[in-house]
């Protein structure tokens, strides 16, 4: 199968093709990216130099892609714009008007502010750095009630179930909703740590809840192992169908 | 008794070996089984989940012209889950002519990676020549999370404005057209491999409903929110995919409609995942049953 595919004169052709060399999904590229896979795979036998060299490739790649993307989708767009304006455009046969944007100068305000922050570096003026940091706390804090109210009181409603198989309540459901009451009962007592834990009665069901976080806590490392095959199983649809070409692709 | 005595240490020696196996050659066959089945694909029955056909079917619900507003916060490190969701998000969206409009909180490189996405998409049959600029448009990567929810809560236009398309910003755009408040959206769809959900848990103030497209291992913390009412529906992983895509075929079966494209990566992982899962189940069983053999005999440690 991989004769048949890698070792054909169109897939070596389509490699060295110079027509569409860098396009979206052309195979030099793809081949760029399954040799940096393969780097990165390679720990798994073994460190070693590729592999160090790939993260590097990486590393580096992220920060300079980080940078030029903060200054193309934020800096430009909503603060140099903004600040400097946008002169209009009439309307064309081909294209519509373009209402411009009035230059609003007060956004330069912000520069010395958020410059500040480098002062970071300064032993003798470090305090100044601060003075950003405080603005971004105090925002996030000023929110947090109201964060936590709409967060986490829905979650506590909640737990207010009907255990009796009433009403619309079918005896299946009541007994669903009997263990969600005792589950969040009993694991809320392993947590109680404001005293010593004497009565027996607390002692059995902080048990019981620590016994239930450890379900959970199973449960949760079954869909990490769930993400993480799939990650990887990506990964070989990648080398093998996207650069390989061993099978039909999506 | 000699012979019981060899036999015994016969044994013991397969549990050993059971028991301290190179982890290199689980990986060299984990490798070997997903190649067979990612080249040679089985397709597995489905099951749709209920958490993620309640997500479908609200969406599904949806009347032509309505608008979406879609927070997509994920990168190629997550494309073997988000992919599928998101593909077949986008296929729903566009087949019942829904307006949407897609920013990201997680990483600057996204709008780069869904732009051919949703370009090629936009050309299959069924998908409606969706256009970006007129029918969905794309504002980019907002750096502060608490900012841009509040702001999106509090004022959608006045958040995304300095968004443009086309030289034009994108709330001039026919997708904006009677949008002035996140309430006139029929839904805010988050797609995440990462913790920005819990911001629109946060801020949201029922404004409008939240559906949640998440990477299985995220599944644990965000299903109490579906089971509250917080989220009208969640889908969860490659699995989550597969349900989307398995509802689409329902809906628009691909004999019935020629060209149509339901299924993507959801169903295609599907077989490879049941075998990698046997692999690690049984993976374990071994390791746990050579370590219970060898304490037995007094080799262990």
């Amino acid at each position: 199968m991989l004769a048949q595919s890698v070792f054909t004169p169109e897939w070596w052709q389509e490699l060295f093709s110079p027509d569409g060399r860098w396009l979206e999904n052309s195979l030099p590229r793809i081949t760029i990216g399954a040799i940096l896979t393969l780097g990165l795979y390679s720990l798994l036998y073994r460190e070693n130099k590729f592999y160090r060299f790939t993260e590097h490739v990486f590393v580096g790649l992220a920060a300079g892609f980080s940078v030029v993307a903060l200054v193309k989708e934020v800096l430009w767009p909503l603060w140099w714009v903004p600040m400097l304006g946008v002169p209009g455009r009439e309307a064309t046969p081909d294209m519509p008007a373009v209402p411009g944007v009035e230059a609003a100068w007060l956004w330069g305000a912000l520069l010395p502010v958020a410059a500040l922050g480098f002062f970071v570096f300064s032993k003798k003026h470090g305090w100044l750095s601060r003075i950003p940091i405080g603005i971004i706390v105090g925002l996030w804090a000023g929110q947090q009630l109201n964060a936590f109210q709409n967060r986490f009181l829905p979650q506590i409603a909640d737990q207010a179930r009907p255990i009796i198989p009433l009403g619309e309540t079918s005896p299946a459901m009541a007994v669903n909703n009997l263990i969600v009451v005792i589950t969040w009962i009993v694991v809320l007592s392993y947590f109680v740590y404001s005293f010593e834990q004497k009565s027996k009665f607390l002692q059995r069901t902080s048990l019981m809840g620590r016994w239930l976080l450890m379900v959970g806590f199973g449960a949760i490392f079954g869909t990490t192992m769930m993400t993480r095959f799939v990650l990887f199983i990506d990964r070989a649809y990648y080398l093998l169908i996207e650069w390989l070409r061993l099978g039909e692709r999506l | 008794m000699s012979q019981d005595l060899q036999t015994e240490k016969q044994k013991a020696t397969f549990w050993e070996t059971m028991h301290a196996v190179d982890r290199r050659w689980l990986y060299l066959i984990l490798f070997v089984v997903v190649s067979i089945l990612v080249t040679n694909p089985i397709t597995v029955p489905n099951v749709e989940d209920p958490a993620a056909e309640a997500l479908y079917d609200y969406l599904s619900g949806l009347e032509e012209g309505d608008f979406v507003y879609i927070e997509n916060d994920w990168t190629n490190s997550t494309r073997g889950e988000s992919r599928g969701q998101f593909e077949a998000l986008m296929r729903l969206l566009m087949r019942k002519k829904v307006r949407f409009c897609i920013s990201t909180l997680g990483d600057p490189q996204i709008p780069d990676i869904i732009r051919p996405i949703l370009r090629q998409m936009a050309k299959e049959p069924g998908n409606n020549n969706y256009e970006e600029g007129k029918d969905y448009v794309i504002a980019g990567y907002f750096p502060n999370l608490e900012a841009h929810v509040s702001g999106l809560v509090n004022n959608i236009r006045d958040t995304v404005k300095e968004k443009r398309v086309g030289g034009r910003s994108i709330i001039d755009t026919p997708v904006f057209e009677g949008i002035n408040d996140l309430s006139d959206a029929k839904c805010v769809v988050v797609i995440t491999a990462s913790g920005t959900i819990n911001l629109w848990y946060e801020r949201i103030r029922a404004k409008t409903k939240l559906g949640l497209m998440c990477t299985a291992v995220m599944s644990g913390e965000n299903i109490p929110y579906y089971v509250s009412g917080q989220l009208v529906g969640i889908a969860i992983g490659a699995k989550g995919a597969f349900d989307f895509e398995s509802l689409l075929e329902k809906e628009w079966p691909e004999e019935e409609n020629p060209g149509y494209k339901n299924f993507t990566s959801g169903r295609r992982y599907m077989s490879p995942l049941f075998f990698a899962l046997m692999l690690l189940i049984f993976a374990v069983v071994m390791g746990n049953v050579a370590m219970y053999q060898l304490k037995r005999t007094g080799r262990h440690g």
